[in-house]
């Protein structure tokens, strides 16, 4: 979320004028990060990700005249992941049971606690998946993500702690050693 | 006091709390209820172990040659929104009119040796093809009923660009088939599609109507009055019969009854009240049903009172217009009085200024549908 915001408005303005090169810097901005939303969330499917991430940028560039500036760019972007991230889960669910299992990608890049994690996040539904990924890798605020995914602040807390129990009961070999006084 | 908040866990506010998101009276009862609350601590400590965890996640790297994938996407240069939706359409057009005529062995059924014909990638239970027991690998031929038993099911190949999932009792018949398009016929019972293909590649017909791939995926289904229920869940599906058809995105849903002709499109996500009031404008079509509609009618639905402004005339198409101008205001492309004599590129400018405002409607196409049809 933290972009040097001066710098940001300028690139989204030239971006607005077709400029191909500052659209190829806000895609550096933020490519590693939606591409990690979109790993996350569909359980390490590379070739899917890279999917999402693609046609996340090619409707943005097409769009972009339609932002206004009076709202976070961020958020805009990030409603258009999600929304494709759970396009894409659902064509899977109904197709991925036809076709081979995919490489999940990540598992070579991690280990330790990055792998409990992902292996954790992997258990989440969907539904509570997105707004766990948006908080940590996007460290969005509860107001951001409601606005991210067109829902009231109530239910994004609710879905975070929901999320926080479960993963609490994965990860639960990270609080062996915590106990509260 | 006390004894009220110990009572009473705030393990629900604990996540919030843990975030710094909470705040006034709320904050107060958790940190009143923390100081004497042991479970509740050690609950705040796990889900603090979860943060920590969760915020030590590395960002992972996109590969850089995805760059270049998107910027041969992108157009060359950039023109007004209107002219460049329709230079996408156009073009997509061409490049699958291209694609189709250079590719002829993809699209393609295979070639049997009495015609062309879809091969069977699945068969699970009793499955039939012009009333002969079938297996995996064998071939429905053009005119050829393909019959799923009780508790069976079938997969087909729709040349490389796509398969079809036929379900229990269903009967789907291969109507016709060749390079630009593929026909067929459900009679009976449910079907999944997904197509990767150019638009109108592909054509169900169904008793109530026939249904056109866009480039997508959805479900078919016929009920037993011989109605078709379509849900789409990726791209867009138009619905067309005799008189107003719908163009349905993905995570909408569409009913062409047999009697009425093709329902207005709803989006899946509606409230039932919402849901209920277009199911009655569509079998009533009266004022008193479209009164209804307009009342419960949220921005979010303002595809499905776009569909309406076909569906009324006169007086009742005017308030539909104040009601989806007020929800979903015109974009200038759209003016009242060509909207109002239904002229198709103000319905398609408006239509698609509806889209790009609901994200969740625009991911599914991202030029122009009216120059697909």
């Amino acid at each position: 979320m933290a972009q040097p915001l001066e710098c940001e408005a300028r690139l989204i303005s030239a971006c607005k004028e077709g400029d191909r090169d500052a659209f190829r810097r806000l895609f550096d901005l933020y490519r590693d990060k939606v591409y990690t939303i979109a790993l996350y969330h569909l359980n390490g499917d590379q070739t899917a990700a890279e999917d999402v991430v693609q046609n996340v940028f090619v409707k943005l560039f097409r769009t972009i005249t339609q932002f206004r500036s009076d709202s976070e760019f961020s958020t805009w972007l990030y409603r258009s992941v999600a929304n494709a991230c759970m396009d894409e889960h659902r064509r899977r669910r109904r197709w991925l049971p036809w076709a081979s299992v995919p490489e999940k990608a990540y598992h070579h890049e991690l280990n330790g606690v990055d792998e409990s994690v992902r292996a954790a996040i992997e258990k989440l539904s969907p539904k509570l998946r997105m707004p766990v990924l948006l908080k940590y890798f996007e460290e969005m605020s509860y107001e951001e993500i409601a606005q991210t995914l067109g829902c009231s602040m109530g239910t994004v807390a609710s879905r975070l702690n929901r999320g926080h129990k479960m993963l609490a009961q994965h990860l639960s070999h990270l609080n062996e050693g915590v106990n509260v006084a | 006091m006390r004894g009220l908040t110990l009572r009473r866990h705030v393990d629900d506010l604990l996540t919030a709390y843990a975030h710094g998101e909470l705040h006034g009276p709320d904050l107060e009862r958790v940190e009143e209820h923390l100081k004497d609350c042991r479970e509740c601590r050690q609950e705040l400590a796990n889900i603090r172990s979860v943060c920590q965890a969760l915020g030590s996640a590395k960002t992972l790297r996109t590969k850089d040659e995805l760059w270049s994938q998107i910027n041969n996407q992108l157009a060359p240069k950039r023109q007004r929104p209107i002219l460049r939706f329709a230079l996408a359409a156009v073009a997509v057009v061409l490049v699958a009119g291209v694609w189709v005529s250079l590719k002829p062995n993809q699209t393609d059924p295979v070639q049997a040796s009495n015609g062309p014909a879809f091969e069977l990638l699945n068969v699970q239970g009793p499955v039939t093809v012009a009333t002969k027991p079938v297996q995996q690998g064998s071939l429905v031929r053009q005119g050829e009923s393909l019959c799923t038993g009780p508790a069976a099911k079938t997969r087909i190949a729709v040349g490389d660009v796509g398969e079809i999932e036929l379900s229990q009792g269903s009967e789907l018949q291969l109507v016709s088939c060749d390079s630009k398009q593929h026909r067929m016929r459900l009679t009976k019972g449910e079907l999944s599609a997904m197509v990767v293909a150019p638009p109108r590649f592909l054509v169900i017909e169904t008793p109530a109507g026939e249904a056109v791939d866009l480039g997508c995926a959805y479900t078919l289904k016929i009920d037993d009055q011989g109605n078709t229920i379509l849900h789409v869940t990726s791209g867009w599906v138009s619905l067309e019969r005799e008189g107003p058809d719908g163009l349905v995105p993905a995570g909408w849903s569409c009913v062409t009854r047999k009697e009425q002709g093709v329902g207005t499109p709803v989006c899946g996500k509606a409230p039932t009240p919402v849901r209920a009031a277009f199911k009655r404008f569509d079998l009533e079509r009266d004022g008193p049903a479209l009164s209804f509609c307009l009342k419960v009618a949220r921005k979010e639905d303002a595809l499905s009172l776009w569909h309406l402004l076909a569906r009324t005339n006169g007086s009742d198409r005017e308030l539909v217009w104040q009601r989806l101008a007020k929800l979903s205001p015109p974009p200038k492309e759209a003016p009242k009085q060509a909207v109002l004599s239904l002229d198709s590129k103000a319905m398609d400018a408006w239509r698609e200024s509806i889209m790009w405002t609901n994200t969740g409607a625009a991911d599914a196409l991202p030029f122009n549908l009216g120059s697909l049809r």
